[in-house]
């Protein structure tokens, strides 16, 4: 009688031991969307405007601007790098493209931006397609030098991008004198400020990119590859795989995204400030690590990182409707992502 | 009781998961002696001497030290009781400088509490000086040569008024000068009482310098003689001992044309004019003691270093890898060493892992067809007889031998016709061991030619067809497994004739 007790005693603990392990697996699978739902859920109850469309398609507006440069960032982080450009990137591409419109390939100088500021006239220099792809080619040739930095003169990534942030940020001020330009082409604010029904042209570009870097990243032989890089460099590179030309391409990623973010921002603020984007890097990069991107790479996914950027859009939304001020916001953004990196545990050691 | 014995150990046991390391193994280093140490690769030398300078724990055994029982949570407190181990890797912080190094953590200090940076440099001078070698003390120690690193660090030791000090293989990096001028300082700390245990490879050192020798295989003492009363070799018949090892099988010469030649290839000092040829089919071992150049040659091989001079023909083609990419094309591959750090991606599955190098090839317009891969990966396992719960385990949770064969998986994978498998049972146990010598014999009935490295004389003796011998950079030495011993092997890589 007692033997059949204990028994049935380490049957009920092995049960229960059981279903806690499965709601251990289950949260570790899913802790990023809870979390996610959770946050959904607050805003709904603390605020019966959160569920309009209007809100709704206003968060996915302001997050979309981040998301997209946290997508690049996220092929970035995952082969192990970093990259601390993209803001200034960012800012380099609206300012450049403005330029363009303004009837000048390459104007430097102060007192010719001066005139930009009285006028605010529009001259484009050359068919808009292809001022636009000479700006993202801007971004793509940036990101390449941070690659080739990265790869060729074996610099740390962290110390590469940060030089080039710098630098980059620089050329965007140099470019307007520090002032910004106003105006831009119907073009352009249709890219950053239109509609197409009730939703933000920039969320659909947002939402066609990341579709695009799923599939690359879990379909295509380059995303396998990046995973590999990030997961074991050596490993990788003995197996035959060219892991410098995989990291010059991430890079290069990340670069045409930051600059296409740019040419968005441009579009809807209607005008270029170089001061644009700073500090994009870090919500970039807490979007991607919020999503479950390990910074020591090989591990972390586009969907999570979309969901990451949301996360972040989603407390600065939500710190909106409760009528937080601006800086007292900053802080809880902060305390917030730390909270929601602790609760999902993408911290923990390997 | 003033013990005659300086040191002893007694009944020392250690096991690692699935391997035991040291078995009951006692030795003793008596006041004013010198002690030598040998064994073959893995004999256990530097685990016995990691228990004594705290580095490991034993799971049974009596350290004495003076008389006294003694036990060392951590090398702080051996190192406290008086007993300096000198590793082979070099325990200096790269960024401090010598003077730093050997005052690391007991500082000589002003009045004012502050280090007192001359006073140390002229100790660290003094501790030096006996070596006959210029060194600047202030200089982070990253910044001198190998050799003159080696000094400091044996500085060091002296500077702690050892009872016993250790030296594991100082003569690999010591020119023949240095190694004479640490002989006496040798001498000179034996004259003071210090016990001094010695470790080499190299036999007419011991033979130089020793005044005991003790001799371990496989984890256990074979005996400890006095110098005088033993030869080189005798010392290599008991470091290999008498089994005799069944090889005939599979040695036979190959003629016809080689697959892969090798011409006079040269590498700054770890290779020199290595020439050799392999041919389909053929199981080529590779054996040399550590630092012989056996990894540095299947560097070379594959292009991850480039030699300075020599010719690769590969079939009759002169080709130069510049890149193991390059190397995959032609169709060399290496299985490398340490299958953690250099074989797989951990963090990825089995399926992945086994087919990262032809995932060009199972791709159509750079998009990875995932059915042939699975298909790939399903072969491979069936192949190999990988355990794994499925395709899609991560590799980080399979035992060190299906880890092992996951990175022959991925090889094999490939069209390579030349494979070098660098060590390729290291940390695998016992019965996975037999299955991937049988793998590696079976790889080769298909046509590949094989190149195996490794140190354990007996695997590579019972696993090729022909056998090198390295040493210092060269081949000095080719055997038919089947008409030679593994003693003669042996003798040859440690450069010693055998009457």
């Amino acid at each position: 009688m007692e033997r059949w007790q204990a028994v049935r005693g380490q049957v009920q603990q092995d049960e229960r031991g059981r279903i806690s392990r499965r709601a251990h697996v289950l949260w570790d699978t899913y802790k990023l969307y809870i979390v996610f739902a959770m946050l959904v859920g607050i805003s709904g109850i603390m605020s019966p405007q959160f569920f309009s469309v209007e809100n709704v398609m206003n968060l996915l507006l302001r997050s979309s601007f981040v998301g997209l440069v946290s997508l690049g960032m996220t092929f970035v982080i995952l082969t192990g790098g970093i990259d601390l450009s993209v803001g200034a990137v960012f800012a380099l591409a609206g300012v450049l493209l403005a330029t363009f419109q303004h009837g000048y390939l390459f104007r430097f100088m102060p007192e010719l931006t001066a005139g930009f500021e009285q006028s605010g006239e529009l001259a484009p220099i050359m068919p808009f397609a292809l001022t636009l792809l000479l700006t993202v080619s801007v971004g793509a040739l940036l990101g390449f030098l941070n690659g080739i930095l990265v790869t060729k003169a074996k610099m740390p990534p962290f110390v590469v991008t940060l030089g080039t942030m710098v630098a980059i940020r620089g050329l965007a001020f140099t470019y307007t004198a520090g002032f910004p330009i106003p105006g831009v082409t119907r073009e352009v604010q249709w890219m950053g400020a239109g509609q197409i029904g009730a939703l933000p042209v920039p969320v659909l570009i947002w939402g066609v990119a990341s579709v695009i870097c799923i599939f690359v990243l879990s379909r295509s032989v380059f995303g396998k590859k990046v995973y590999a890089v990030g997961g074991n460099e050596r490993a990788s590179w003995l197996s035959g795989i060219d892991s410098d030309r995989i990291k010059i391409t991430v890079y290069t990623i990340s670069g045409v995204l930051a600059a296409l973010a740019g040419i968005l921002m441009l579009g809807r603020m209607g005008a270029a400030e170089p001061r644009e984007g700073a500090g994009m890097e870090a919500d970039a990069i807490a979007a991607a690590i919020i999503g479950g991107t390990a910074l020591s790479g090989g591990r972390g996914s586009v969907v999570g990182t979309i969901i990451g950027a949301l996360i972040l859009g989603l407390i600065s939304n939500f710190l909106n409707l409760m009528e937080v001020p601006p800086y007292p916001q900053q802080v809880a953004k902060g305390l917030i992502i730390i909270a929601a990196v602790l609760m999902q545990g993408t911290a923990r050691k390997h | 009781m003033a013990d005659e014995f300086v040191l002893r150990m007694e009944h020392v046991s250690k096991s690692f998961p699935g391997v035991r390391a040291l078995h009951d193994v006692s030795l003793s280093v008596r006041r004013g002696e010198i002690h030598c140490l040998v064994g073959q690769n893995g004999a256990g030398k530097s685990t016995l001497m990691k228990i004594l300078g705290g580095a490991y724990r034993m799971d049974a055994g009596d350290i004495i030290l003076d008389g006294e029982k003694v036990f060392f949570p951590n090398p702080h407190a051996a190192l406290k009781a008086g007993i300096s181990v000198l590793y082979q890797e070099l325990a200096l912080n790269p960024c401090l400088s010598a003077a730093e190094n050997i005052f690391l953590g007991r500082e000589i200090k002003t009045p004012f509490g502050v280090v007192n940076v001359r006073r140390q440099q002229q100790e660290a001078e003094r501790l030096i000086k006996p070596f006959g070698v210029e060194i600047d003390v202030a200089l982070p120690v990253e910044q001198l040569s190998v050799a003159q690193q080696q000094i400091v660090a044996i500085g060091k030791a002296l500077s702690f008024k050892a009872k016993v000090i250790v030296l594991d293989e100082p003569s690999a990096v010591l020119t023949v000068e240095e190694l004479g001028r640490l002989f006496n300082i040798m001498r000179g700390l034996r004259e003071d009482g210090v016990g001094i245990i010695y470790i080499s490879h190299r036999l007419e050192e011991i033979f130089e310098i020793g005044d005991r020798v003790t001799v371990l295989r496989d984890g256990e003492v074979v005996g400890t003689f006095d110098v005088s009363t033993v030869n080189e070799s005798d010392l290599v018949r008991m470091m290999t001992g008498r089994e005799v090892v069944k090889t005939g099988s599979r040695s036979r010469v190959e003629t016809g044309e080689p697959v892969l030649e090798v011409e006079n290839l040269s590498r700054r000092r770890v290779l020199r004019d290595v020439s050799f040829r392999l041919h389909a089919g053929e199981i080529v071992g590779v054996f040399g003691l550590v630092g012989a150049g056996r990894t540095e040659l299947a560097h070379a091989l594959i292009g991850a270093d480039r030699p300075d001079s020599g010719r690769i023909l590969l079939d009759g083609k002169e080709v130069m890898p510049s890149s193991p990419q390059h190397a995959l094309k032609l169709g060399i591959g290496l299985v490398p060493e340490d299958r953690k750090r250099h074989g797989l991606v951990l963090g990825m599955n089995v399926a992945d892992n086994s087919t990262l190098a032809i995932w060009d090839r199972l791709a159509r317009l750079g998009i990875v067809d995932r059915r042939s891969l699975l298909a790939s990966a399903r072969e491979s396992v069936d192949e190999l007889r990988i355990k794994t719960p499925s395709l899609s385990a991560l590799v980080e949770n399979l035992s060190g031998g299906n880890q092992q064969k996951v990175v022959l998986a991925k090889w094999l994978a490939t069209a390579c016709k030349v494979l070098i498998l660098d060590e390729p049972t290291r940390g695998v146990d016992v019965g996975a061991k037999a299955e991937i010598h049988e793998l590696i014999r079976a790889i080769a009935s298909r046509g590949k030619a094989l190149i195996v490295i490794s140190s354990e004389l007996p695997e590579i003796m019972s696993v090729s067809d022909r056998l090198l011998v390295m040493r210092k950079g060269r081949i000095v030495g080719e055997f038919l497994p089947a008409q030679t011993t593994q003693e003669d092997v042996l003798a040859c890589a440690m450069g010693v004739k055998v009457a």
